[in-house]
């Protein structure tokens, strides 16, 4: 009877220590735990994705502003792809789940699908920068960081109105139908040329991608044979018109927004391409990450801030700009 | 009363009529059902003349060259999507292929690998390698379902397109890859020519020889295939490397058309590709299809869009009109197989 009775007593000394053991790691793993100080703020920066020059040079930026703030924990993350609103919905959850104070959303013209989630990420306390684009439904979120996609159409448009004084046809490309940035890159040009002599001949959606705006370019071209001229919304398609008023031998010109690297190049070189307006990726991806910052300490901030255009890159200023761009892209 | 040679047997006049209209007839019928079953090119021609009419460019020869040009790509995906489907699956990676292929080559130019024909055969064996692996995964992975295997790696190829290319582009391409996409033969786009050499082999290859018959054997009924002893594992696994490996050349026609490299190249071009196959006639059963009416089908695809955009038809409704011309399309088929029933039990008819 004696030895069951020990029997029973190492069992229950044996449970008793495993289940201390257990208390003891999970303590030692919550609080060396990162991030979970209270008194550290959390922000979670999230990007549609890095799947273009234009997001990754922002997101270059973001993370290296975010390195900057050591007292605050900043998280930057970016999905598959553009619209996938699975992925920002999964990421506003995680933001209330991992209790971040701030999120800092570049949704890439997703925020139709997305305002339910945000206005409850919103009542749980977490406030809400969005930056690229805007959030104009959501009543009470803190702070939007943009680019004046208008004026930079605007000056586009001036610029084709400078290039072109005889006036004549153009066409449109646009990219991300519904886009409201590229609507905005639209609109803004088409203020811009309504006083002067040039007209919209054709209008057409690239869908962002080279092939899709070759043809297209191609097509215009076809239809319209004394076409002086083509805008595209984005450089990444532009590369695609370029390709078609080569192959052409038109003389129409060229014009674009971006600042990418290749465009600059394009136009260094004397191609048909003449201008493009930068979207200045950088400032946007560095303003996003302090507003955030300001806003998880506290502060005040201003509740649009609207980052103008810079310079055009012309023919005169693009070896410059190339040389620039690489230096601070590093190579 | 005399027979055979002089004056007539009583009614052989109205009899001998009867026979000259009804050998009329018969030839007419021969002549319709000879139209009718020209299937995709019926269509394709239907489409020209009414586009003809609709813009005075879409006829001219530039926007034919044009038009040779734009609908290379999807041709060529076109074709190895004809040998998946054959036997009974899809292939929705195509796409993803495109622009994993376009971003390893344009890692290479960065590289300074700036050979060709090293660029041509990475196309081809990256599409090939692709094609493999949904093909393992098919025939010795145990899925069920094609689509669902071609789904996931449609992600994993993309996914691996952003990660080399780490989300940038990449401008300019060798001098051989920018032939392949811009050059004009002749008159001829050199992407055209290509397609025309392509199909030419894989219509040689699917009629002509013994592997490519057991292709349809296999789709036809794949059970009574393999108790004939033909290979079927080996048969569907070769149906996706071939359409992966077109996929590659696509990639070649991509970036030579655009002098780039994109991670996003091809999104969405697996549907115009099966799109072309289906309304080239072949079926999603399996076991039917013929490679010249799929590049018809590109054709018929690539000939509404071209159309639309000379007729600068607005970009808000431009995904509209194109559903709906390929719904038409699709049944303008369907009548076309109805009128062709018709006219076959007629002929036949007539015959008795």
């Amino acid at each position: 009877m004696s030895s069951r009775n020990g029997e029973e007593v190492m069992s229950t000394w044996k449970k008793k220590s495993i289940l201390a053991s257990i208390v003891f790691g999970a303590s030692v793993l919550l609080v060396s735990t990162p991030g979970l100080s209270a008194d550290q703020p959390k922000i979670l920066v999230v990007y549609p994705y890095l799947g273009d020059q234009s997001f990754v040079r922002m997101h270059a930026a973001s993370v290296a502003e975010a390195a900057k703030f050591p007292e605050v924990k900043i998280d930057i993350v970016a999905g598959p792809d553009r619209t996938n609103v699975e992925y920002f919905i999964s990421s506003i959850n995680k933001a209330v789940t991992e209790h971040y104070n701030v999120l800092v959303l570049n949704h890439g013209g997703a925020a139709a699908q997305l305002y339910p989630a945000l206005r409850k990420v919103q009542d749980q306390g977490i406030k809400v920068v969005a930056f690229d684009t805007g959030l104009p439904e959501l009543a009470g979120h803190s702070a939007d960081v943009l680019y004046d996609n208008y004026a930079a159409a605007k000056v586009a448009g001036a610029l084709f109105a400078s290039l072109l004084p005889e006036g004549g046809k153009i066409g449109i490309l646009r990219c991300l139908l519904g886009n409201p940035d590229t609507d905005a890159f639209v609109n803004g040009f088409k203020e811009a040329i309504k006083d002067t002599k040039l007209t919209v001949a054709a209008e057409a959606d690239s869908k962002c991608d080279p092939a899709q705006s070759r043809t297209m370019a191609e097509n215009m071209l076809t239809a319209n044979p004394d076409l002086v001229g083509i805008y595209d919304s984005v450089d990444v398609s532009a590369q695609g018109s370029l390709q078609a008023l080569k192959a052409a031998h038109s003389k129409a010109i060229l014009g674009s927004i971006g600042g990418q690297m290749y465009g600059a190049q394009a136009i260094a070189a004397g191609t048909n391409w003449k201008f493009t307006v930068p979207y200045r990726f950088e400032e946007i991806g560095k303003i996003a990450v302090d507003t955030g910052v300001s806003v998880a300490k506290g502060e005040s901030v201003p509740a649009k801030v609207v980052i103008p255009p810079s310079e055009p890159v012309t023919p005169e200023n693009a070896a410059q700009y190339v040389k620039d761009l690489k230096a601070r892209l590093g190579g | 009363m005399s027979i055979g040679g002089q004056g007539s047997v009583p009614g052989s006049e109205r009899n001998s009529a009867a026979a000259d209209d009804g050998a009329g007839q018969h030839w007419g019928m021969t002549v319709a059902l000879g139209l009718v079953q020209l299937g995709p090119a019926f269509i394709l021609v239907v489409l020209m003349v009414v586009l003809s009419l609709l813009s005075p460019y879409f006829l001219t020869i530039r926007n034919m060259q044009n038009l040779g040009a734009q609908t290379a790509i999807v041709c060529a995906l076109a074709l190895g999507q004809l040998l998946v489907i054959v036997v009974r699956g899809v292939d929705v990676s195509v796409g993803s292929v495109i622009a994993l292929t376009v971003v390893i080559v344009g890692r290479l130019m960065e590289a300074g690998y700036e050979n060709g024909l090293l660029h041509i055969a990475t196309f081809l064996l990256v599409g090939a390698c692709v094609g493999a692996v949904n093909g393992f995964l098919i025939v010795k992975g145990g899925i069920p379902q094609p689509l669902i295997v071609t789904v996931a790696t449609l992600g994993v190829v993309r996914g691996m397109a952003l990660l080399i290319s780490g989300g940038q582009e990449h401008i300019g391409m060798s001098p051989i890859v920018e032939t392949a996409g811009n050059a004009v033969f002749d008159g001829i786009p050199v992407p055209a020519i290509l397609v025309l050499a392509v199909t030419l082999l894989l219509g040689l290859f699917t009629l002509r020889t013994q592997w490519g018959r057991w292709i349809y054997a296999v789709g036809g009924n794949p059970d009574a295939a393999a108790w004939l002893g033909v290979p079927r594992d080996r048969v569907v696994m070769s149906a996706y490397i071939i359409c992966g490996t077109t996929a590659g050349f696509a990639g070649l026609i991509y970036a030579g058309r655009t002098d780039a490299a994109s991670p996003l190249a091809g999104a969405g071009m697996e549907l115009d590709a099966i799109t072309a196959v289906i309304i080239g006639g072949a079926s999603l059963f399996g076991g039917r299809g013929h490679v010249v009416n799929v590049i018809l089908g590109a054709l018929i695809i690539g000939a509404i869009r071209n159309g639309l955009n000379l007729m600068n038809v607005s970009p808000f409704w431009e995904a509209i009109a194109i559903g709906v011309s390929i719904l038409a399309a699709l049944e303008l088929d369907v009548l076309r197989r109805f009128v062709e029933t018709r006219l076959r039990a007629r002929a036949a008819r007539l015959l008795q």
